[in-house]
This record gives structure tokens, sequence and C-alpha cells, in this order.
């Protein structure tokens, strides 16, 4: 089994900083699966709002989000953000208006993202249960010590 | 060494003001309804608009113009405060400021990290009228 840190050090996580001005400190902790990390780098910037209207980019929403994340920010502005059917598994779906990030919460503060994808091919495909059911079977797979996540609603993962 | 978005500052102090002034919207929204029960067809009856209009901006699925920000506001008991500061920039700068933003921390490598509430760090404050 191994902690949060073998596995960054063996890149099948990566840390995600939050974009921290100089006079802030991390008070929650990001992490993601490498291919989270490409689809960040690939797909995300040139993705464009889905509403024409759309004032932030989707780069900017997950900006926003991974900032408000790390930072300590108060999570209630994400109300939509919610765990997903079946509660007992522990899979949180985050959102952004136009992303979508799938994964769990190792403990309280900590969260790692396992997918993500846009709100229109979520929806238009309707690939809610597929991606719920991939968290759990990559977390599943992976050599994290035990427990490898807590349920419960906002007051315990946030 | 962690991984950082690639966004230019441009973008990132655009999308994070944006992002900063529809969440204080959200929570003033989440307040007022706590506190007098307005709804969201509230608002939309009082700014003479559709409901999903309301719902739209709240989201982040429409464009806040600075008329749509004061009459959201309005119609919640709400008055903008704006404020413009010079951007703090010491190089090298990595402490942490009580003045700025306050809040309590504490990490517990078993529980996770604890956090305590506070406001989002903002350039405009909504202020409850009345």
């Amino acid at each position: 089994m191994a902690t949060l840190a073998t596995l960054v050090s063996s890149k099948k996580l990566v840390q995600i900083g939050g974009g921290l001005a100089k006079d802030e400190q991390p008070v929650r902790l990001l992490y993601a699966y490498p291919h989270v990390i490409e689809w960040l780098n690939d797909t995300l910037p040139a993705l464009e709002p889905f509403d024409a209207d759309g004032m932030q980019s989707p780069l900017e929403q997950v900006d926003d989000l991974f900032h408000d994340f790390v930072a300590g920010e108060d999570f209630s502005f994400y109300e939509l953000s919610h765990s997903m059917e079946p509660l007992e598994d522990g899979v949180w779906e985050l959102k952004t208006p136009d992303i979508r990030l799938f994964g769990w919460f190792y403990k309280k503060g900590i969260f790692l993202a396992a997918n993500i994808d846009t709100m229109e091919r979520v929806k238009k495909h309707n690939l809610y249960a597929g991606y719920r059911d991939d968290v759990v079977r990559r977390r599943n797979q992976l050599d994290l010590d035990a427990p490898k996540f807590v349920t419960g609603g906002y007051a315990d993962v946030l | 060494m962690s991984y950082e978005l690639k966004i230019d500052e441009k973008s990132r102090a655009a999308g994070r003001l944006i992002g900063s002034v529809r969440k204080g919207l959200i929570l003033a929204a989440i307040e007022a309804k706590k506190e007098t029960g307005i709804s969201q067809q509230d608002v939309a009856s009082q700014l003479g608009i559709n409901k999903s209009v309301v719902n739209r901006l709240l989201r982040g699925n429409a464009n806040l113009t600075l008329r749509t920000i004061a009459e959201l506001a309005w119609a919640l008991g709400y008055e903008i405060v704006f404020s413009i500061r010079k951007k703090q920039n010491k190089k090298g700068e990595n402490i942490f400021r009580e003045d700025v933003r306050p809040r309590q921390i504490q990490f517990d490598p078993i529980k996770g990290a604890q956090i305590s509430k506070r406001a989002p760090q903002a350039t405009f404050e909504l202020e409850r009228v009345g």
C-alpha cells in the first residue's frame, strides 16, 4: 500500500497547485490522474463556453475552481457539486458551468480527480453512470492506503 | 513540484474577478433566501425577467453586465461596495497575511484539512441594505 506522496513520486498521481497567490497557503489538497492532466493541457485550452453569453472560458472556470478548492474557499458557491448516487460509493462530481470533474475524497479536504469532461458531452451522451463506475474502478485499482475514501455530505469532505 | 494550469495572467485575473462577482451574488441569493425567503422567481418578477434568466446569471451561463449585477443585488436587497487597489506584488513574498485573508487553518494528517469558512477574496462586497 502507498501514500499519496508515494503515488505522486511514482507518477500515478499528480498534485495540482491551484495557482495560489504569493500570500495564500494551500489548505486543501487536490490530486489528479495523469490522463486528467493531459486533458487539462491538451483539450481544455481550446474549449469555448457552451453558452454563447458565458463570461468565463472553460479554462478560466477550472482555474477558479482549482484555486477555490486549494485555497480553502467556501465551496457553497459550487452548490451543484455533489456526491453521486449511490452515496456509499463516495464518488463526487465537481462542477463549473461547462466542466465536470469526477473523483473522490481520500480524506476531508483531499480530492482525487479521476475523470474530467465537458458538461455538454456528459449530458449529451449520459455519461454520469459510466464515469461514476470508472471512478470506483480506478480507485479499487489504486494502491492507496486504506481507507481509500470518505463518504458523506459537504461537512464531511470539505 | 505540483502541476499548475497553463493560463496566462490576464485571463486568470479576468476569470477570477468574474468568478468572485458571480459567487458573491450566489452567496447573497442564498443568504437572502434564508433570511427573507426570497426566491429566484421573486427576483425575476422584481426585475421583469424570466426566472430562467436569473438562474442562468447565477450559474455563470449568461453575461453579467454591470447593470445586471446592480439590478440583481438590488432585487436581493443588497448593495454593492466596489473597491480597487494597487496590486500587491512583492517579489518572493510567501507569508500569510491575516489582515487580507483571515481564517483558521488546521491540518490533521489523519482527518485531513480542517478549514474555517470565510467569505471569498473579492474586489467587491455585497452589503445588506437596511
